[in-house]
């Protein structure tokens, strides 16, 4: 079992190819946008944060940068900055340079203005992408896929069928020596002690239990009801009655591996097997997390169709909904047959897994096609104190 | 169009409910296999695609199991064959979500 991806100097396995222009602050966005839309294969990753950061937070946006600039699937990576940004741009370079691929910084500031600035960065990542498109795809071992797992919209019906059609497909991932692994700690509220239950050890699944313990204290923190908001208008006119029920169908897209690892925000798991990491459940702040964590490949069961994708790993969108389906192209990619997934979960996942292979070997998910991939965004904690 | 052939499931055998995969009218008959034995179940409420229907009697204050697990307790004597949701139902990890669109 293989695909077709780009060996990276650490070891590592791209799905993709792309030159990497990262804003490490939301004031950059602009010229971040501009230096990727000049060249082919370059991508932005653009998001909301701002200065003003506590510490900690801070510290999670840092981190999290680096090791999103680490994903295999950047084979070049310019940071953008304005001078005055309180993350410091050189230290987010340095992280990602532990790679082993080429990293630049473009500060605002000291190029003497926008335009030359994005004139400087422009060349910079041509010369990158032009490097880059030396590297030819080859045959990898299905060990470095890293399948990150999503779903956004639950109904009833998105536990059973269609998390359980990605579980099924990170099963076989993780069978065949991969690694993988779901995020969305508040959508495991009420339904943590069943994923804790399939820790390899006590350390995980109390860090496990932790990571949910914490998310509930850090929402009741805000003095105001967040849980009268979960399950939502829509999960509730769908048939979902509570957060327990939401949260056991959230859960089946974990598969039915040993939970081996839980890492905190922008950290990468370091071994194999099946891993959580704490994310919040905004479905861009979630993708950013599991893109962090290495993930190369992601597949997204989305009941309300969500549109978008990611700028660097491909997205595969999964729906049991046979009308949305045909009615929205451009938007979903795969469709789970209800009465398949209930008599044969197994078959489905496989045959997920193989469109994972494919796409992992260059097939283009609807999202990437379109190119509607550019929402991104950052998880903090706290608001900025400016 | 939703759904598929199979108009309904029990997901678990140690729940008392099953879901709809297709909206049913009151009065249907549903003969639900769980595990290799056959419950069988006549509907009171129309069940919409998704929506529970309980399989048993289940009294007030008894838990509601699906996926084999408690998603709440009942707020009400409950019917086999009755529509399970928001009105006699509840979850008991978070006191009370409950909304009603306006």
């Amino acid at each position: 079992m293989e695909f077709l991806g780009y060996p990276r100097k650490d070891g590592l396995a791209g799905t993709r190819n792309y030159i990497g222009v990262i804003s490490t602050v939301s004031c950059s966005s602009d010229p971040a946008n501009w230096i990727a839309r000049e060249i082919r294969d370059c991508v932005p990753f653009t998001h909301r944060v701002a200065c003003g950061l506590v510490p900690s937070d801070e510290e999670m946006v840092c981190r999290t940068l680096i090791n999103l600039g680490k994903n295999p699937n950047l084979a070049g990576v310019l940071v953008v900055s304005p001078d005055c940004a309180d993350s410091d741009p050189s230290r987010i370079a340095n992280g990602i340079a532990e790679s082993g691929k080429p990293v630049d910084v473009c500060k605002i500031h000291q190029e003497g203005g926008a335009m030359t600035a994005v004139s400087k960065g422009v060349n910079i990542v041509r010369k990158m992408a032009s490097d880059a498109s030396r590297i030819k795809r080859e045959p990898m071992p299905v060990s470095k896929l890293r399948h990150g797992v999503e779903c956004g919209g639950s109904t009833p019906i998105s536990g059973p069928v269609t998390n359980a059609a990605q579980g099924a497909a990170l099963d076989f991932v993780i069978e065949n020596g991969g690694s993988g692994g779901f995020s969305e700690t508040p959508e495991v509220i009420g339904a943590e002690h069943v994923i804790a239950a399939r820790a390899v050890n006590a350390k995980v699944k109390q860090k496990m239990l932790k990571v949910v313990q914490d998310y509930e204290q850090w929402l009741k923190g805000f003095g105001v009801d967040f849980f009268g908001a979960n399950p939502d208008h829509q999960n509730i006119e769908d048939g979902l009655s509570s957060m327990e029920e939401k949260a056991l169908g959230a859960i089946f897209k974990g598969g039915t591996k040993p939970l081996t690892e839980v890492v905190g925000y922008g950290e990468v798991p370091e071994g194999k097997g099946m891993f959580f990491v704490d994310t919040p459940g905004n479905d861009l702040k979630s993708l950013a997390g599991l893109a962090a964590a290495g993930c190369n490949i992601i597949t997204y069961s989305t009941e309300c169709a969500a549109p978008y994708g990611f700028p660097f790993v491909p997205v595969i969108k999964i729906t049991a909904r046979r009308d949305h389906f045909k009615k929205l192209p451009d938007i979903l990619d795969y469709l789970v047959d209800i009465d398949r997934a209930i008599t044969d979960i197994r078959r489905v996942g496989k045959e997920l897994f193989k469109l994972m292979l494919e796409v992992a070997s260059g097939r283009k998910t609807q999202s990437e096609l379109i190119g509607y991939v550019y929402a991104c965004d950052l998880w903090t904690l706290f608001p900025s104190t400016l | 169009m939703k759904g598929g052939k199979i108009k309904g499931l029990v997901l678990n055998p140690k729940d008392n409910v099953g879901v709809a995969l297709m909206d049913l009218e009151s009065g249907t008959e549903l003969d639900l296999k769980v595990t290799g034995q056959a419950v069988s179940v006549k509907l009171l409420d129309p069940i919409t695609y998704q929506h529970k229907f309980s399989i048993v009697q289940i009294d007030s204050g008894s838990k509601i199991i699906k996926f084999g697990e408690v998603i709440g307790k009942a707020t009400n004597d409950i019917k086999p064959g009755q529509h399970v949701h928001m009105h006699n139902m509840i979850g008991l990890r978070i006191g009370a979500a409950r909304r009603k669109r306006s």
